[in-house]
């Protein structure tokens, strides 16, 4: 009985890491793929160390994109509200502004904060479900952009704000770490800080899996939706800044493809868009799952005609694959819980 | 009270936010050509754009309001309020004929959709006009733009010519399924094909994101040990890549090829780090296919097609192209 419980449990924990396995079998796939097909090698150390590298800044996005999953919202806005808050800041952030490297980032990140207030005002005050607030606010602060922008360019970045994404921070072999990578990590640090230790990230989580009980148990439900709002928005600024400092420029029509990115990394990491579950280091093997993919398709040289497709295919594939681990993980706690629970009984008996 | 600060708040910034946007560029803009003592103006035509909010269709419409100035023409320039919606594009041309525009003047966001519009401007009798993208059917009085293909083929040589007809290069492509960015890629082929000696190492799209140009670019830098030149689709794509060749210390090895002439290409020209350019000149599609509209309604006969050559910009001419948009 007990050799069979802790076989249970075991297998419990392998499916706690269905990112992981999922970030695996992609990296198998297309390692062998290359082999055959190409004859380059995928799994070398400088190639996963662009992998990586060029992860942390999706996970940064994926991650402000679950915090609004996380209390049953969307947000679609993510790349227009980085380029409004990128063309009004711009000028500060540039080399040759005089203004001190902190001003327009935190400026940046306050504008996006405050937009973050009106799309959490708009879904619950207003009740307009997230995915069409964000839907609106994503044309209205596109097109704001394009107003106050044109066909401006801002380009050539304070160095001091460009270090957050290009730094290159020590190279061990042919493996380099970048600034980027230390900044994701470090946000990965503060959010689980944020959702595991303090009580606003429980009743997040809370008021995310059943809002009518948190309403219930005396959280002011849409308080805490707000609330959400403003930190991914301040998230949302703070990967405009990291965008800008990684490509050196900003304008008007950046990061188009910014729902696409935010989008599958969350759920890739295993974000439920139920609400209520997902957790931040899924989000960073989600980063590496998205750019793990796209890396292969580069290396595989996969025609471009086909590369929407696989990318597609791959995304609702490993969503599927990782789902169908997380069920049969929930399945394993709630026999656990039985078993357990039996054996209280007993033991009072 | 917490609620009240808060939508305080939210009104504050929407009244910002929208307070700019009136002032500053409402969707529809009324450009009566006369400077005040002219008489009325003689003509009046609509300019329909693909999209308000892209710059090149921006720098189109300032054209075609200067040559609405010059020609004292009453011009109409407007764009769907969904970028590149034909149904809406179709639905300004059918305002026009109602409202009894001498001229239609449309660059078509769908070259087939667009067709059944342009038959019926034919119909009314309103001559037609199709800058920058050719219509697939109706009665048009010409077509004036560079062709992407040729566009590709040019930019190609020119990458072939500047490593000398000898080495490795790569291509970044634009959105697939894209024409434009099909085409300028078979121009780009086109031209490598000529060059025996130039090995095309990979072709890949980059959508025509600076981001996506980047990331594509640190693959390849990862990929291939040797590139000698990269061709692009647009500018953005190879200014995202220039970041990622700056990154890897390899800059100096690759020469960039790319088109559109924004401020950070020419800044990349003056330093360097882009070798060469494509104008396409949207200033002059505008103001032309303006003036060419004016010269069919005074009885002017016109070619069907009008090619606006494609202008090259390298180091050698970059400070007089620069004084030229001064």
């Amino acid at each position: 009985m007990a050799g069979k419980n802790n076989l249970r449990i075991n297998l419990k924990s392998v499916y706690d890491f269905s990112t992981i396995f999922v970030l695996l079998v992609v990296m198998i796939f297309f390692a062998v793929a290359n082999k055959i097909i190409t004859g380059y090698d995928y799994l070398s150390v400088s190639n996963i160390a662009t992998i990586i590298n060029q992860a942390s800044f999706l996970a940064v996005i994926g991650m402000a994109q679950m915090l609004t999953i996380l209390v049953v919202g969307i947000n679609l806005s993510i790349g227009s509200v980085m380029a409004f808050s990128a063309m009004l800041c711009g000028p500060l952030l540039l080399e040759s502004s005089s203004y001190s490297p902190l001003l327009g980032p935190l400026a940046m990140i306050g504008i996006s904060a405050l937009i973050g207030l009106l799309n959490g005002v708009l879904n619950t005050k207003l009740k307009i479900p997230s995915f069409i607030a964000t839907f609106g606010t994503m044309f209205i602060f596109r097109g704001l952009a394009w107003i106050i922008a044109g066909n401006t360019v801002h380009f050539r970045i304070k160095p001091e704000i460009r270090f957050l994404a290009q730094g290159q921070i020590l190279s061990i072999g042919r493996f380099t770490i970048n600034m980027s990578i230390i900044v994701c990590i470090i946000v990965v640090i503060l959010l689980t800080f944020l959702l595991k230790k303090t009580t606003l990230g429980r009743k997040i989580y809370f008021s995310g899996s059943n809002p009518v009980a948190a309403e219930f148990s005396g959280i002011s439900v849409d308080k805490i939706v707000i609330t959400t709002f403003i930190i991914a928005g301040a998230l949302n600024g703070f990967c405009g800044v990291l965008y800008t400092a990684k490509v050196n420029a900003c304008d008007a029509s950046m990061y188009t493809g910014s729902h696409f990115d935010a989008v599958s990394v969350a759920l890739l990491g295993g974000v439920s868009l139920a609400g209520g579950s997902g957790n931040v280091w899924g989000c960073a093997i989600g980063a590496l799952i998205v750019s793990a993919i796209q890396n292969g398709l580069n290396t595989l040289q996969v025609p471009s005609e086909y590369q929407t497709l696989v990318l597609g295919v791959l995304i609702i594939l490993s969503v599927f694959f990782n789902d169908w681990l997380t069920n049969k993980k929930m399945d394993i706690t709630s026999e656990n819980d039985l078993i357990s629970r039996k054996e209280k009984d007993v033991s009072h008996a | 009270m917490k609620k009240i600060i808060s939508l305080i708040l939210v009104m504050a910034l929407a009244l910002v936010v929208f307070s700019g946007c009136v002032s500053k560029a409402p969707p529809v803009e009324d450009t009566a050509g006369n400077s005040g003592d002219t008489a009325a103006p003689k003509y009046k035509m609509t300019f329909i754009v693909k999209s308000m909010a892209a710059s090149f269709f921006l720098d189109v419409i300032e054209g075609a309001k200067a040559a609405a100035k010059d020609l004292n023409i009453e011009l109409n320039c407007v764009g769907p309020e969904t970028p590149f919606s034909v149904e809406e594009q179709i639905q300004i041309i059918e305002q026009s004929i109602t409202d009894g525009v001498d001229g239609v003047i449309v660059i078509p966001a769908d070259s087939e959709a667009i067709t059944t519009a342009i038959e019926k401007c034919n119909d009314a009798n309103i001559p037609v006009v199709t800058p920058n993208t050719k219509a697939n059917g109706g009665d048009v009085v010409t077509w004036i733009g560079a062709d992407n293909v040729e566009v590709g083929y040019t930019l190609g040589k020119i990458m072939c010519e500047s490593i000398n007809g000898k080495g490795n290069v790569v291509l970044l492509e634009g959105t697939p399924g894209n024409s434009t960015a099909e085409e300028r890629t078979e121009g780009y082929k086109k031209a490598i094909d000529e060059y025996p000696d130039v090995v095309l190492l990979d072709s890949q799209p980059a959508n025509f994101e600076r981001e996506a140009g980047m990331t594509l670019m640190e693959n390849f830098l990862q990929m291939y040990d040797n590139i000698d030149a990269c061709g692009s689709g647009n500018k953005d794509m190879t200014m995202g890549a220039i970041e990622a060749a700056k990154n890897a210390n390899r800059l100096e090895e690759i020469k960039f090829i790319t088109f559109d002439t924004d401020e950070d290409v020419i800044a990349g020209i003056q330093s360097g780090e882009v070798f060469a350019t494509g104008n396409q000149d949207p200033f002059s599609q505008g103001y032309l296919s303006v003036a060419a509209m004016f010269a069919h309604l005074g009885g002017c006969r016109l070619p069907s097609i009008m090619h606006l050559p494609m202008k090259v910009i390298d180091s050698t001419n970059i400070d007089d192209f620069v004084a030229s948009q001064n």
